[in-house]
């Protein structure tokens, strides 16, 4: 086992240069933009004296050079600041945590509600192929795929929010309302969770059910399902025990790619219903040139997605004895 | 195959082969339409009205033989090219720009003293005059325009400079005036558009009782509690929680606020205010001389660095307590515009900033965790990009004032959504620019819900860089802005949701002369100038060898083409 924990140490090893280069990157690619946070704040503030600005940036050391900042920036995070917003003055971490809760909220739920309906639908939909059934899911999952959500939760809110009152228009709660008790408080967060996670599930269930389906009908076309068969054990059995198991392997590998999406949150969902998540704000630091903000966020998706990388290798390599290492 | 409908694959593809060429010659020939130079307009990413009225000039400007390109940017890249263009001569090939299309504040907002725009003086980075505009008369009119306090000689001297910025077609040509609808509950009373202002929610309420929430839905999340250091987003909160010495009302005349009253010296350089006695700060502090001494000696200084620190700096040499409710100011120079500039920033408290040095203001809690100002609504909680909610106060100065028992700005970043919340009664009030007429018409047709349009002060404008080596001719410039059909602009293009722009300045300005105008719409006109600023028509006239010959033989030679094709079946078969 000696040459695993060497294999374990090197993969954590490598992964240091590995968020270094995304760092430099994208502190790159951000510096490279044409424009910068101070061009926003003052767009076409004409009551803001010019000679102002240029000492705005002197203060945000903005006129140091690129790599001058970056060692700044660098130094910072390596002593656990990741900045203040150069946009609302408040630090990145404050706000972070916030963001994060209300997207994982989102993305988990949709996720979760996905599957559920994603996987049953697939399976019926591989073992009753070209039913009437299967066609119907296949038009669901090709509208699924096909529809931009953003246009979906216009027609939800729209058709749906306005005729209802009980289901809400936009956001994560009621905003100023007082709950009597912790039950009304998330009662009406799930009220206001419907309309996003209806949108949210039909795009995602759509891809899902397709692979179910595809990776279904190739396991059960597979010469150990007849062996089952053969034997006599009975079809629910074949179908759940046998088929599902190993058809259910590239649907996990679907969720751990999408990981860094469930992470990120999605930008238009967020937008459409007035969400506040983390990819929301992402974009709009972007725009906004707010480079500590930026980086800050890209930052720490970033190091998700690598240590959910690394968990993954080391599990396979402890799980498949195939895997060298 | 059966031979008939081979014979109609025959006429189809002939018919399809034929009509190729004449397209390909149709298209052609209007690339080739000649011009005599190409001019490329700048407008902002996102300002859809820009965009709009990009493609209404870009047919004209064709028939006066211009060629315009546009660049959509982004709002982080428009200063630079401004800048450019400012300092080095740059045009939009060099990266600066050579005309900006958008609104742009020319004419100062509640003073006419647009000193920083259009004086020599205030080219880049003295002032935002970056079309490089400088006339020795305008600028002889601005400096005297500083030293006269009487509103009608002011409105003379400001009438003579829109006069010049007329005749001279610059620095910028005024194409409309964008009206806002603002939307909102029915039972609200009490708003008043007020020009240029940032006028909070005070004198707002629900059919003129008492209590409720009332909520706002705003676009953009606040980016600073204290809007000191940028202020987008700013605006739908921040003027409910701070306070000003003076305000100015919907005619742009100067009214009272935190100051009752106020004297001016005879040599216009000592400015003295009288404070209210009875004004409180939210935490129950009396508001006092100290806070206003206070917040100027810091906003003066350059290590406060917020946006208004460089023109306060300019202007006030020293700000002097007299006693508790008695403040002086005194000013480097005489300046009737003084009190747009210098009067109308926000007062913060003494007792909260004390002790903090300046270039640490904008980090304390109150710019970015907990505001404390005088105003009739006191902060409860910020949550970024979801909402900012601000309480009633209690013991506000303004007697019966204000309405709410909470007042809210709800972050929609979507606009489909915000209307959609406004339709169902999920927010009170919203700010509906870029919406379609399809749109607006959907909220007119909602019971619940009403209108009021509002004239923006800021003109949609051709802004001119006067450096470009073809633009700083007036003739250009003239067939430029005689080749503008405004009333078409405004009425088919913007929808009715503008009215045309004639001048720097509209009716909601008091130094506004409705008779001085840049000419109407005529492309005759137009060509006349761009004959006199020496452009040859003739040159434009298209070469000899007419597109038809040339399509003819396209014609025939597809045909020839498509019957070889349509028969090859038929003998590669034998």
């Amino acid at each position: 086992m000696g040459n695993l924990r060497d294999y374990i140490i090197r993969r954590i090893i490598i992964c240091l240069p590995t968020l270094l280069g995304i760092s430099i990157l994208t502190f790159g690619i951000i510096h490279l933009a044409p424009g910068g946070p101070l061009n926003f704040m003052l767009e076409m503030q004409v009551e803001v004296d010019p000679e102002m600005i240029l000492l705005m940036q002197k203060q945000m050391g903005l006129d140091k050079p690129v790599y001058v900042q970056y060692f700044i920036w660098l130094r910072n995070i390596l002593t656990g600041n990741l900045g203040v917003s150069y946009i609302s003055h408040v630090p990145v971490s404050s706000l972070l945590s916030k963001f994060w809760l209300n997207t994982l909220k989102l993305s988990i739920t949709g996720l979760v509600i996905s599957m559920i309906v994603s996987v049953p639908l697939g399976i019926i939909s591989a073992v009753k192929k070209d039913s009437i059934f299967d066609n119907a899911t296949r038009l669901y999952s090709l509208l699924g795929v096909s529809l931009p959500n953003f246009w979906l939760g216009i027609l939800l809110i729209y058709n749906v929010a306005l005729r209802f009152d009980f289901i809400p228009v936009f956001g994560m709660r009621t905003i100023g309302a007082v709950y009597g008790n912790n039950f009304e408080a998330v009662a009406d967060q799930l009220r206001h969770m419907i309309l996003p996670i209806i949108t949210a599930t039909f795009g995602g269930s759509a891809l899902t059910i397709r692979l179910v389906r595809s990776s279904m009908l190739d396991v059960l076309s597979q010469d150990y399902i007849m062996t089952a068969r053969a034997k006599g054990v009975k079809e629910r059995v074949v179908i759940y025990k046998h088929a599902l198991r190993n058809a259910l392997l590239p649907v996990v590998t679907l969720v751990g790619l999408s990981m860094g999406f469930i992470l990120s949150g999605s930008v238009t969902l967020e937008t459409v219903f007035a969400w506040p998540g983390l990819g929301r704000y992402t974009v709009n630091a972007t725009f906004m040139r707010d480079y500590p903000a930026i980086m800050a966020m890209v930052m720490i998706i970033a190091t998700m997605v690598v240590l959910a990388n690394l968990i993954t290798d080391i599990s396979y390599a402890l799980l498949d004895p195939r895997v060298r290492y | 195959m059966s031979y008939t409908k081979l014979n109609k694959a025959v006429v189809i593809i002939t018919v399809l082969l034929l009509a190729t060429p004449l397209l390909i010659t149709i298209v052609s020939a209007q690339e080739d339409q000649k011009y005599f130079f190409e001019i490329n307009v700048m407008t902002m990413r996102g300002r859809e009205e820009s965009q709009k009225t990009f493609l209404v000039i870009e047919e004209e400007f064709k028939k006066i033989g211009i060629k315009l390109t546009q660049d959509v940017i982004d709002g982080t890249v428009w200063n630079d090219r401004g800048f450019k263009s400012a300092l080095e001569g740059a045009t939009s090939a060099t990266g600066g720009y050579d005309i900006h299309l958008g609104q742009y504040g020319v004419g100062g907002t509640r003073d006419p003293d647009s000193f920083d725009m259009l004086h020599s003086d205030g080219r880049w980075p003295g002032g935002w005059n970056w079309w490089s505009f400088s006339n020795a008369d305008v600028d002889a009119l601005f400096e005297a325009g500083r030293l006269v306090s009487d509103r009608e000689e002011r409105t003379e001297i400001y009438q003579q400079i829109q006069k010049i910025t007329v005749d001279l077609v610059s620095p910028v040509i005024p194409l409309a005036y964008m009206k806002i609808a603002r939307m909102m509950n029915a039972d609200l009373e009490g708003f008043d558009p007020v020009i240029g202002t940032g006028h909070g929610t005070g004198e707002w309420s629900f059919e003129g009782e008492t209590g409720g929430i009332f909520r706002y839905a705003a676009t953009e999340d606040p980016v600073s509690l204290l809007p000191w250091w940028g202020n987008i987003g700013a605006g739908t909160y921040d003027t409910d929680i701070y306070e000003t010495l003076v305000e100015y009302d919907e005619n742009n005349i100067l009214i009272p606020y935190l100051a009752k009253d106020w004297d001016v010296s005879d040599d216009m350089l000592t400015y003295t205010f009288y404070l209210e006695e009875n004004v409180l700060w939210h935490d129950g502090v009396p508001f006092t001389a100290e806070d206003v001494v206070f917040t100027y000696e810091g906003l003066i200084n350059e290590d406060s660095g917020t946006t208004q620190t460089g023109r306060l700096g300019k202007n006030i040499a020293s700000v002097e307590l007299i006693d508790e409710y008695t403040v002086e100011f005194h000013l480097k120079d005489v300046n009737a515009g003084a009190f747009s500039i210098c009067f109308v920033s926000y007062i913060i408290p003494k007792h909260l900033f004390e002790g903090v040095p300046l270039s640490e203001w904008k980090h304390t809690d109150m710019a970015t965790k907990h505001p404390i100002g005088t105003g009739p609504y006191k902060f409860v909680s910020w949550t970024p990009e979801e909402s900012v909610i601000l309480d009633k106060f209690e013991d506000y100065w303004k007697e019966g004032e204000p309405s709410f028992d909470q007042r809210v700005s709800i972050i929609l970043p979507d606009k489909a959504t915000a209307l959609a919340a406004l339709i169902a009664g999920e927010v009170d009030y919203l700010v509906a620019t870029g919406y379609t007429e399809d749109q607006l018409d959907q909220a007119r047709d909602s019971p619940n819900l009403k209108f009021v349009m509002e004239l923006r002060t800021r003109p949609l404008m051709l802004g001119i860089n006067l450096q470009h080596p073809i633009l700083n001719n007036i003739y250009v410039r003239k067939a430029i802005s005689a080749a503008v059909p405004r009333e078409k602009l405004c009425n088919q293009v913007l929808e009715g949701q503008a009215i045309p722009g004639y001048s720097l300045w509209n009716e909601l300005y008091w130094q506004w002369d409705p008779n001085l105008r840049v000419p109407e719409y005529d492309i005759d006109q137009a060509k006349q100038y761009m004959e006199m600023a020496g452009y040859d028509f003739e040159l434009l006239e298209p070469d000899p060898t007419t597109p038809l010959s040339e399509s003819l033989i396209y014609a025939v030679g597809g045909l020839i083409l498509g019957i070889v094709i349509g028969l090859a079946p038929r003998f590669l078969k034998r």
